[in-house]
């Protein structure tokens, strides 16, 4: 039946050969287009503390360590590279660890600081009552006390980048993703019941080619239903998921 | 029979500063004694932070590199260049060039701290009076930001070392950017690390490694630290934040709440910060 294995032997070089050839444009693309790769992680914290296991923040976060790696490491890059949403579970958890130094700063809110934070105040307030929700600071610019001193977080790994997981965790990581150096373009996907992942931005940090709108001297840029804001992260400027403006 | 059972050791391990070393024995039916190897690397390792913490000022070129590991279990290496300048109590510059070929600082002026890009015209702003010590803890527990290697720079280093720390040894002498050192080995809960510390009376770190051995892949932090100066002239101007032309100042991304992020409840979004 084979009467030609030399034949089929060259054809097949030949056509892997295309093969090679044929996605070369593509890993070159990745390689040199800066698209795609985190640059997050543990150890771009370079703290003298990997976080451990912080039994609070199981599944929040982008790997800094503990077992809490089995859960993380499967919807890590989806993390990374992708908007998504908190989830609330997460985000009752960490509520403990946070809502005492929170409490200090909300108390340390001086009179000029603008109606807008006073109502943030007000919610973050609501959120510490029901305790379902983490509370980070307040937005803007209160001022924590003097020498203020991160004491109920000194617990040694107080520079492990765990608190930023704590934080707006995929938020924060998907907008890091969604930074000027994102250029690829993932579909979008649900992973879980709490992580909605959007797609990735094709360029320029946003999913789509954003409407701008200034709603009281605040920026808000706009994909579809969805509106953004800009903000400064543990990695450089990223876009935030926000409500609409009221 | 002789049970095993874990036993944990404090060790102190006094030194001509009577400083101690918290040592974790395992699996060890009785107390394991520190080694004059062991006690000498400890005492090297805080006379090193004592050197840093006892510094009025000083300046330090940092080439640092670090592994991020990506869903698939590759590993990508960033690195990125730092000048670091501080004076005690509160004035803090650390300029970065990013391998990417982005640009940003963080300064630190007694009474705020400022991050800014440069590339993206962006920063960000908000008020911390009190000693670096205070700031550093801060601006990584509270607003979640990133300073490499942050804890050298704090006055309390012996402290947050003889914290950490359960177990330190001396490697080898060996020569490392051109100078002889001590390379140490050491290990916190959950962090392996090396330093290369100068075996003069300087006591100068001059290289470290950290692993996060317990973090997906193990990924390595790295720094190479050059042009240590202790005796610098820094300008006032330098620890000043002037805004670049047509900046923009942006709230830090740790503002945004819950409600502010996913739109829940009745929120409206968290405000207060960016100004076109």
């Amino acid at each position: 039946m084979n009467q030609h294995p030399g034949k089929f032997a060259a054809a097949a070089l030949i056509a892997a050969g295309l093969l090679i050839v044929s996605t070369a444009p593509d890993v070159m693309a990745r390689g040199f287009g800066g698209g795609g790769f985190s640059r997050g992680g543990s150890a771009s914290f370079g703290g003298f503390s990997g976080g451990g296991e912080r039994g609070n923040f199981s599944g929040g976060g982008f790997g800094e360590g503990g077992s809490r790696e089995g859960s993380m490491s499967a919807n890590q890059s989806q993390r990374q590279d992708s908007f998504s949403s908190m989830s609330e579970s997460n985000q009752a958890n960490r509520q403990s660890s946070y809502s005492s130094n929170e409490a200090q700063r909300q108390d340390t809110y001086s009179d000029n600081v603008d109606t807008r934070q006073q109502g943030a105040t007000t919610r973050q307030q609501n959120y510490t009552s029901n305790g379902n929700y983490y509370r980070p600071p307040a937005p803007g610019y209160y001022p924590p006390p003097n020498n203020y001193y991160y004491s109920n977080h000194d617990d040694n790994d107080w520079d492990s980048g765990s608190a930023a997981v704590g934080m707006v965790a995929g938020a924060a990581l998907g907008a890091a993703a969604a930074s000027s150096m994102a250029k690829s373009e993932a579909a979008a996907a649900t992973t879980n019941n709490t992580t909605v992942v959007y797609s990735q931005p094709p360029s320029g940090g946003l999913p789509c080619a954003a409407q701008t709108e200034t709603v009281n001297s605040v920026i808000y840029y706009r994909c579809g239903q969805q509106y953004y804001m800009q903000a400064y992260g543990s990695q450089g400027p990223v876009y935030m998921p926000v409500a609409p403006p009221a | 029979m002789l049970m095993k059972k874990k036993v944990v050791v404090l060790l102190c391990a006094m030194m001509g500063s009577g400083l101690s070393l918290a040592q974790v024995a395992t699996d060890s039916a009785t107390p394991a004694a520190a080694t004059e190897s062991q006690q000498a690397a400890n005492a090297l390792l805080q006379r090193m932070a004592t050197n840093l913490a006892g510094a009025q000022r000083f300046q330090v070129d940092m080439l640092a590199s670090y592994d991020s590991v990506q869903a698939d279990g590759q590993k990508i290496e960033f690195s990125e260049k730092r000048q670091i300048s501080l004076e005690r109590p509160s004035l803090l510059l650390s300029e970065t060039h990013n391998s990417d070929g982005t640009a940003d600082f963080l300064l630190f002026d007694g009474k705020s701290i400022t991050v800014n890009n440069t590339q993206d015209k962006v920063y960000a702003r908000a008020p911390q009076p009190g000693d670096i010590d205070a700031t550093i803890k801060y601006f990584l527990g509270g607003l979640h930001m990133r300073l490499p290697l942050a804890v050298m720079l704090m006055s309390s280093f012996p402290q947050e070392l003889e914290k950490r720390v359960i177990d330190i040894s001396s490697v080898e002498e060996t020569d490392i950017l051109g100078e002889p050192t001590q390379h140490l080995a050491g290990r916190t809960q959950d962090v392996d690390f090396q330093v290369w510390i100068t075996t003069d009376n300087r006591a100068l770190p001059l290289r470290i490694v950290l692993t996060y051995r317990q973090a997906a892949g193990e990924p390595q932090f790295r720094a190479n630290f050059s042009n240590w100066k202790f005796n610098p002239s820094f300008s006032q101007k330098m620890f000043q934040f002037e805004p670049q032309p047509g900046a923009r100042e942006l709230p830090f991304a740790a503002s945004f709440t819950q409600e502010s992020v996913t739109g829940t409840g009745t929120a409206s979004p968290a405000t207060s910060g960016e100004k076109p």
